[in-house]
């Protein structure tokens, strides 16, 4: 049997504020195998993000374990460690121009992160830096420009040559293409889907954008509140929703010919 | 649209629109001749990715342009026009006559103050109404947009509501001063995509319902399908298409609109969506050609030696493509 | 993590020609300024017509004369010169006290700002209690102990207001770290040290002008301290002591080693002052 890349195995996550606790994600399961596209859907408060980020170890989990490869993840607190994760797990965030640092030349940006993990055999850094942009559709020039000097969409891009660049066996795609104008979305969903051909990396995409996901997932989890609501083949719960919420969140995306359904009162 | 209503004057008419934005010793151009029409109790969708110059054309019609932008054409609002219009006119046309929603309404929103004294204040400040009719019209408004306890609800703060709620109350206090227009600037984009939905649901029974006309900036056509009369497809600063919303979506005259159409995902079946190469083009690298000459696939010489200008096609469309007859079947093909 | 990654990883590419050349006259006039000042220290005794302390008595107390520029003072020694050499000795000390309390606030600051939690608000109960206690307090307890001169109040105030500066970048600090980049960098493995490189890159505009502007309140302060005596002592020339000494040729009718002190003084701080506050408006728009 093949072994899961990734295990969620009742993982919740409670964040304690002043106000009092806060269930984001309630008792959630699943697995990810390697090479395989999963998307996670839901609305805001659906605690979908926060299980990304818990999965790429940005938060602590409450109760429960997530597995790699069978191993027990633990939040990161050396260097050592924090390596080890980068090389497991990486993620392209929202917001293209918040997520790189302003004052940093792209080029410089790989740089840093390929000293740190190296690069395949044979080639030099900055050989495989330029492939790295390349790969993503831009240019090697790119390397000695400044993140402002870039589009929303060459900037996400970037951003994903740089989640490359550790050669991680997971690439999380938390909302990565919401900001991004339809024209431009469009080119990054094909880069998207080219490189899953190409490399064999499984791919955590997380979006309110039930379009989008069908694009490029096989699978897709429907979270509400914190908890899975429908989970299952991407055709299968597009086309034939068991869960009512589910058929709700479907009927309310604008689509050709779409009129608003019915309104309930508040 | 009926034929009577085709021939009611228009609510609001922009006339060859330009504006630049003076940056340093240069002047750069922001919107390059926008033309449309807005009649009274239409809705009219402006749809355009970034850059297209549909939010700066809504600003305009505010009255609102920042510092250091001048403008040249004319808006016409009910036989005055707004580009010229004196600041105490425009005070007055901003609190009475238009009413505005934002995309974020918590930013527009005092935190501080009830829901009940937002919706009254304005009105009860321009002595139109006493205090106690302002009352009953905001609780009015508010079951009409579906608050069910408007009394109670309105003792309520802002913190209190979620997204979805402030957005009608913020619908509410644009249609208190009973305007005659109202703009929206994406006011559904920040919100889920089921309260997305009802909100989108409100806009059209209320405008239905008050007769109020609506200049609707989205970036989403297929949202501006459903709720709109008419669309006008920006790009590069100017309008390159104009018709109904349905023959615009479904039929379209121009390649870009065709493009955008095409480069939606689909939520039916799993075929990745045809980008368009290349960038959005800004208004100001557009010179003499047509804006989308660089990316267009039916591009041919004659579209490289003058900026087409918008001509009618058909009865009630506008095209700026001047190969538009030649190539409508291979747009239509596309866009499916 | 090597001492080059972190100096290269410091380098802000703002300062091109491009930059320069957008500056307003204002700026331009405050740069040249403010230079001037700092050459004039530089080279000043290498420029002085006498020696500070070449006293001349049948000189003394008199006015502006083509001998003496800026005229003597009580023991005949020309004020030209003293202020000369008195800038080295008024600008050494403020530069020090600054870059001292600059260096070890703004690694307070990214130390706190970091961990956050209980290390922060540790850090910052600690900083507010130093911040209570008078810098100049500090300053005249540590001359009574370790006796008077240039060192132990450069070392004291330096150490009083490092607390200042560290409560004031770890603002800036912490809006720095919660910016999306941070967490980005810390998931591709980046090292804590090289990650608050990059935040201090973030927190150089108020840094340079907290550096800015506590140049011009540590020439006060030093300058004050040898108004009291405790700083610098004799015959050495210091602007602050220059002041004081000149107090009783004031009322004599002999102002010139006051005014001559005095306004040396004012122009350093408001020059200074004003440039820092237009470098911070300058690199704070820019963001």
């Amino acid at each position: 049997m093949i072994a899961s890349l990734v295990s969620l195995e009742h993982v919740t996550k409670v964040f304690t504020t002043p106000g009092g606790e806060f269930r984001a994600v309630d008792d959630v399961s699943f697995d990810l195998m390697p090479g395989e596209s999963v998307g996670i859907v839901g609305e805001s408060g659906s605690g979908k993000s926060t299980t990304a980020r818990m999965i790429a170890g940005l938060e602590r989990i409450t109760e429960g374990r997530i597995t790699f490869w069978g191993d027990q993840t633990r939040p990161a607190r050396t260097a050592v460690a924090r390596r080890a994760q980068a090389r497991r797990v990486q993620m392209v965030f929202q917001d293209p121009f918040g997520s790189l640092d302003p004052r940093q030349k792209l080029g410089a940006c790989l740089a840093e992160i390929l000293a740190i993990h190296g690069t395949p055999a044979g080639q030099s850094t900055d050989e495989f830096a330029r492939t790295l942009l390349e790969r993503v559709g831009l240019e090697a020039h790119h390397a000695d420009a400044y993140p402002r000097h870039l589009s929303g969409g060459q900037r996400q891009r970037f951003a994903i040559a740089r989640a490359l660049a550790p050669q991680p066996h997971l690439l999380i795609l938390d909302e990565a293409v919401s900001a991004l104008d339809v024209s431009v979305q469009a080119q990054v969903l094909r880069l998207l889907s080219d490189l899953r051909e190409e490399t064999q990396l499984a791919y955590l995409f997380v979006s309110h954008d039930l379009a989008v996901v069908r694009q490029i997932c096989d699978r897709v989890l429907v979270m509400r509140d914190g908890a899975v609501v429908e989970e299952g083949g991407i055709e299968q719960v597009l086309d034939d929703p068991q869960a009512a919420y589910t058929r709700r969140l479907i009927e309310s995306v604008p689509v050709p010919g779409w009129t608003p359904p019915q309104r309930q009162p508040r | 649209m009926t034929h009577t209503e085709a021939r009611r004057t228009p609510l609001l008419s922009i006339r060859d629109l330009h504006v630049r934005n003076r940056v340093g010793r240069e002047s750069v151009p922001v919107l390059c001749g926008v033309d449309f029409d807005v009649h009274p109790g239409e809705a009219v969708g402006v749809v355009g990715e970034s850059g297209s110059g549909k939010s700066m054309t809504l600003r305009a019609v505010m009255g609102q342009l920042p510092k250091g932008f001048s403008s040249e054409g004319s808006i016409e609002f009910d036989g005055e026009d707004i580009l010229s219009m004196r600041s105490s006119r425009l005070a007055r046309f901003r609190s009475r006559r238009v009413g505005m929603i934002y995309q974020d309404p918590r930013a527009h929103i005092n935190p501080l103050w009830t829901i009940g004294d937002f919706l009254t204040e304005a009105v009860v400040a321009d002595r139109r109404l006493s205090r106690r009719e302002a009352r009953d019209r905001a609780g009015r408004l508010l079951e009409e947009v579906g608050f069910r306890d408007p009394v109670r609800q309105m003792k309520q703060y802002p913190a209190e509501l979620s997204g979805g709620l402030l957005q009608r109350v913020m619908i509410v206090a644009a249609l208190m001063p009973e305007p005659e227009l109202l703009l929206a600037d994406e006011p559904t984009t920040a919100l889920d995509v089921t309260v997305q939905a009802e909100v989108m649901s409100i806009f059209g029974d209320v405008i239905r319902a008050h007769d109020v006309g609506l200049l609707f900036v989205t970036h989403d056509l297929d949202l501006t399908a459903a709720t709109t009369d008419r669309l006008v497809v920006m790009y590069a600063g100017r309008v390159i298409e104009a018709g109904p919303a349905r023959s615009v979506t479904s039929t379209p005259t121009h390649p870009y609109t065709s493009a955008l159409l095409a480069a939606r995902p689909s939520l039916t079946r799993r075929e990745l969506p045809a980008s368009i190469p290349g960038t959005p083009t800004l208004a100001s690298s557009v010179h003499d050609r047509c804006s989308f000459a660089d990316r267009c696939r039916f591009v041919e010489p004659e579209c490289v030696v003058a900026e087409p200008r918008l001509r009618p096609v058909g009865a009630e469309s506008l095209s700026a493509c001047v190969r538009t007859n030649e190539i409508r079947a291979g747009l239509e093909r596309i866009a499916q | 993590m090597t001492l080059a990654g972190i100096t290269a990883a410091l380098r802000t590419p703002r300062w091109g020609r491009r930059r320069l050349r957008a500056l307003d006259p204002y700026t331009i006039f405050l740069i040249v300024l403010c230079s001037a000042l700092l050459a004039m220290a530089a080279i000043g005794p290498l420029v002085a017509p006498y020696p500070p302390d070449f006293t001349d008595l049948l000189a003394a107390n008199q006015g502006p004369s083509p001998a003496h520029l800026l005229g003597t003072d009580s023991l005949g020694r020309d004020l030209l010169s003293r202020i000369l050499w008195g800038a080295q000795v008024s600008y050494a000390a403020a530069a020090l006290i600054v870059c001292i309390s600059v260096i070890l606030g703004t690694f307070l600051a990214l130390l706190s700002s970091w961990y956050g939690g209980f290390v922060d608000s540790a850090t910052s109960s600690v900083l507010n209690v130093f911040i209570a206690i008078p810098g100049m307090i500090v300053a005249i307890i540590a001359v009574t102990v370790l006796g008077a001169g240039f060192w132990a109040p450069v070392l004291a105030m330096a150490f009083a207001s490092s607390p200042y500066v560290a409560r004031v970048i770890r603002g800036t600090a912490l809006q720095e770290r919660r910016r999306p980049y941070v967490e980005a960098l810390a998931l591709s493995g980046v090292s804590s040290v090289r990650i608050n490189a990059h935040i201090l890159r973030g927190v150089m505009p108020i840094v340079l002008a907290q550096a800015t502007f506590g140049f011009s309140v540590a020439l006060l302060e030093f300058g004050a301290l040898s108004f009291i005596g405790l700083g610098v002592q004799p015959p050495a020339a210091e602007w602050g002591a220059m002041v004081i000494a000149g107090r009783t040729e004031l009322l004599a009718g002999n102002p010139q080693q006051t005014m001559a002190a005095g306004f040396m003084i004012v122009l350093t701080v408001i020059s200074f002052t004003l440039l820092g506050e237009r470098v911070q408006r300058m690199l704070g728009a820019s963001r």
